[in-house]
């Protein structure tokens, strides 16, 4: 991975001192903040004013932003730093209850607190009433009975509870009913799942034979496998309303939804409140953007991931590609036909991409855009720059590096630094050697074997002749097999200009060292 | 008696000018491709508007310079035939004794030094050796310019040994001119801090008489019977 080194080397001398000093400084940050000229007011307009598909800002959002509002580039991992400078914070919503009934939790705080406040006397009162965490499991212990123990609580205070409780017991009845209370307030920490919970819904749902017309005529089964929701990566984390938080009584009541699809759109956000990386990245994603446009197919957590039944989608790797083919079928079958595809699925190999190693999993960006076309040599160099790797399939190991030395590919770097895509293209991996469908090199119906690589060649340059592919090496570095007469003018210049340059080093030392003698 | 001697025409000043300009660009826009990942390289580029416009500047100045040395080249050959220049950039036989009498000197085998002629045989080496480097860059840098309509004729291999060439040719030259042509021309003890000679035409008595004895006294027996002309 020389690559990799050069970019930390370059990212060392040239970002590292500037990092340095914002660190030991902290106010240099103010600094910077002047120099892009961003103020908090291009902020506040909203992401969705800068042309974002919602009003979030997240640090992949605001680097671009900058980039295409002040001229200044910054990293993501930068960005933060500048929000901060502004006042800024990461918000991560907190996670409520849905219902919550707010009125009635300051009508408790207000009138019912200071009762519970008062007594037990022996429970330091500050402790336990103010937190109602804490309160939670005090009713626990009330319910077990004095004797228990087991409480994950430091010891100090479990036996401040339990002196209290043991003096109090007996003629504190009305207090367990405060307690009670309390515990209707919302917990949300408690990340076990209920199983009495997932009982009682599968008293119906558990009943293969239950399903539910929907007025667009589309019937739904409401059978939930019990099997398959304990074994899933949900299985004894969730219950049924951590997710479905809008079920709030039995019978449920209906719902307005005309087809399937709607429900399960409005069912999108069920995912964030635990998931909200991987939300905001697909806020960011090519999926999302045809989402926000109104257009329904577009995937869905549930879609990729399944809803009650959810396993690791990498298990096995294959499972990734086959989730994508759902939808992309087309492309599905030309990836399973390439040499990637065929590894895969043969199972002869576990190193080679699936569709998420190339297009990422939750931010997918559109490949057809510049900013994606750029990246692409360092999309292929991340494997294909692994000499080792290479070695081991038989391609050779210069085969990244030889392309970035060459035409195409110094001009496809300094590409890479442009704004918007340049006026001329030059010819990227994908251009060669195809997208979905790579193959072989040797075999016969290769693009790019020598018989074939003509045709490829005349893609962008269409006078090319017969003698025109052999000027490329190959992705080869010249030797003596390879390209001898290339190799041999290497080999002259190494020596001839050694040679030539440290005779006249010489002279010009001889001639002043003779002048020094002379003095 | 003038101080002065004229040593180069008005030709040889602009010829050298132009050529002085056209490295410059030639290795300014050059260079940042040899060496594009360089941070300076990527620098240079930005500031030339991009690699596009940095490689029009190349082939344009390329196209300057093979235009001048192709002047040069047909311009001497005629003057050589119709007698009106004397060869005396041709190296001879003297030359390579030059060399080894002040190699000796500089390694204080002898006390005794060359005495040269119109051009010292430093002078004719960095002379035949940017005339002969010339048209290697000129040949190998159409090449490239016209990879495809080369093809046509020639074997396609022929265009990453023009690569290798053009840009290893590139720095031999490069690294001659910073070393040596430096050397001789500014920083030696003869020259220090500047040889204006090649921009004003003219050269001092003094160091004519000291640096080129022999053109020196060919040209006081030339110019003895008539005083007033000084020309070459």
């Amino acid at each position: 991975m020389e690559q990799d080194e050069k970019a930390i080397r370059r990212w060392k001398q040239v970002r590292w001192p500037e990092v340095k000093k914002n660190s030991q400084r902290p106010e240099r940050t103010i600094v910077f903040v002047d120099e892009t000229g961003l103020s908090e007011r291009d902020l506040r307009e909203g992401a969705q004013a800068a042309g974002f598909p919602t009003d979030l800002w997240t640090c992949p959002r605001v680097a671009p932003f900058i980039w295409a509002r002040c001229g200044v580039h910054y990293e993501v991992s930068r960005v933060w730093r500048l929000l901060r400078s502004l006042g800024w914070t990461p918000q991560k919503p907190e996670r409520r209850a849905v219902e919550r009934n707010e009125r009635e939790i300051q009508r408790w705080i207000k009138k019912q607190q200071p009762r519970i406040q008062k007594s037990p006397p022996a429970i330091s009162s500050e402790q336990s009433a103010a937190n109602p965490q804490k309160a939670c499991y005090t009713e626990q212990l009330l319910r077990r009975g004095p004797a228990s123990s087991d409480l994950y609580l430091p010891v100090r205070e479990r036996d401040v509870i339990e002196k209290g409780l043991e003096m109090k017991w007996a003629r504190s009845t009305w207090f367990l009913l405060l307690c009670s209370l309390v515990a209707v307030l919302p917990s949300t920490a408690a990340k076990q799942s209920d199983p009495q919970e997932v009982e009682t819904c599968l008293a119906c749902h558990g009943d293969s034979t239950l399903e539910i017309s929907l007025p667009s005529g589309e019937v739904r089964s409401l059978y939930v496998e019990p099997t398959a929701f304990a074994a899933s990566i949900h299985g004894n984390k969730l219950a049924c309303t951590d997710c479905h938080a809008d079920i709030t009584e039995i019978p449920h009541s209906s719902k307005p939804f005309r087809t399937l699809r709607e429900f399960s759109v409005a069912y999108y956000e069920a995912c964030k409140s635990c998931h909200f990386a991987n939300y905001t990245k697909l806020l960011d994603s090519a999926h999302y953007a045809r989402l926000a446009q109104g257009d329904q197919r577009a995937p869905l957590c549930v879609d990729c991931h399944g809803a009650h039944s959810i396993t690791p989608l990498n298990k096995p790797r294959s499972q990734l590609s086959k989730t994508c083919a759902k939808c992309h079928q087309e492309i599905s079958g030309v990836y399973s036909q390439s040499v990637h595809g065929r590894a895969l699925l043969g199972g002869n190999s576990q190193d080679v991409p699936v569709c998420t190693d190339c297009h990422r999993s939750h931010d997918i960006a559109d490949p057809r855009t510049w900013n994606w076309r750029r990246n692409i040599p360092q999309l292929c160099g991340g494997c294909h720059g692994n000499r080792e790797l290479m070695v081991k399939y038989g391609i050779s190991r210069d085969v990244f590096q030889s392309y970035l030395d060459d035409f195409h590919g110094m001009t496809s770097s300094l590409y890479r630094e442009e704004k918007a895509a340049p006026p001329t293209i030059t010819a990227l991996c994908t251009d060669c050697h195809g997208v979905h469908d790579i193959t072989k090199v040797q075999e016969p119906n290769s693009r790019v074997v020598k018989a074939n690589l003509v045709k490829v060649c005349q893609q962008c340059h269409p006078d090319a002749s017969e003698n025109f592919p052999s000027a490329w090496l190959s992705h080869y570095e010249a030797s003596w097999k390879q390209a001898p007469l290339v190799y041999m003018v290497e080999l002259f210049y190494k020596i001839f200009i050694p040679f030539i340059v440290g005779g006249l080093i010489l002279q010009i030392g001889l001639n002043l060292w003779r002048v020094v003698a002379n003095r | 008696m003038s101080d002065y001697v004229r040593r180069f025409t008005l030709r040889q000043i602009i010829q050298h000018f132009c050529v002085m300009v056209l490295f410059i660009l030639l290795a300014l826009t050059g260079f940042p491709q040899k060496f594009s990942e360089g941070d300076w390289a990527r620098w240079i580029i930005q500031t030339l508007g991009g690699i596009d416009q940095t490689r029009w500047l190349h082939r344009y100045s390329g196209i300057l310079f093979a235009a001048l040395v192709a002047v040069h080249i047909q311009s001497e050959i005629f003057r050589l035939v119709l007698r009106r220049a004397s060869p005396a950039m041709v190296p001879t036989g003297k030359d390579f004794q030059d060399a080894v009498k002040m190699l000796r000197y500089y390694l204080g085998l002898s006390d005794e030094q060359a005495r040269f002629g119109r051009y010292d045989y430093r002078q004719k080496f960095e002379y035949w050796g940017l005339v002969l480097g010339s048209v290697i860059m000129i040949a190998t840098g159409f090449i490239l310019y016209f990879p495809i309509a080369v093809t046509r004729f020639l074997p396609g291999e022929l265009i990453p040994v023009a690569k290798i060439a053009h840009s290893n040719e590139g720095l031999l030259a490069f690294l001659v001119v910073i070393t040596w042509h430096i050397f001789n021309a500014h920083l030696s003890p003869d020259s220090f801090p500047f040889d204006a000679s090649i921009f004003t035409g003219k050269i001092s008595r003094e160091k004519m008489e000291k640096e080129h004895p022999l053109e020196y006294e060919r040209m006081q027996e030339l110019t003895r019977p008539a005083e007033s002309s000084q020309d070459d």
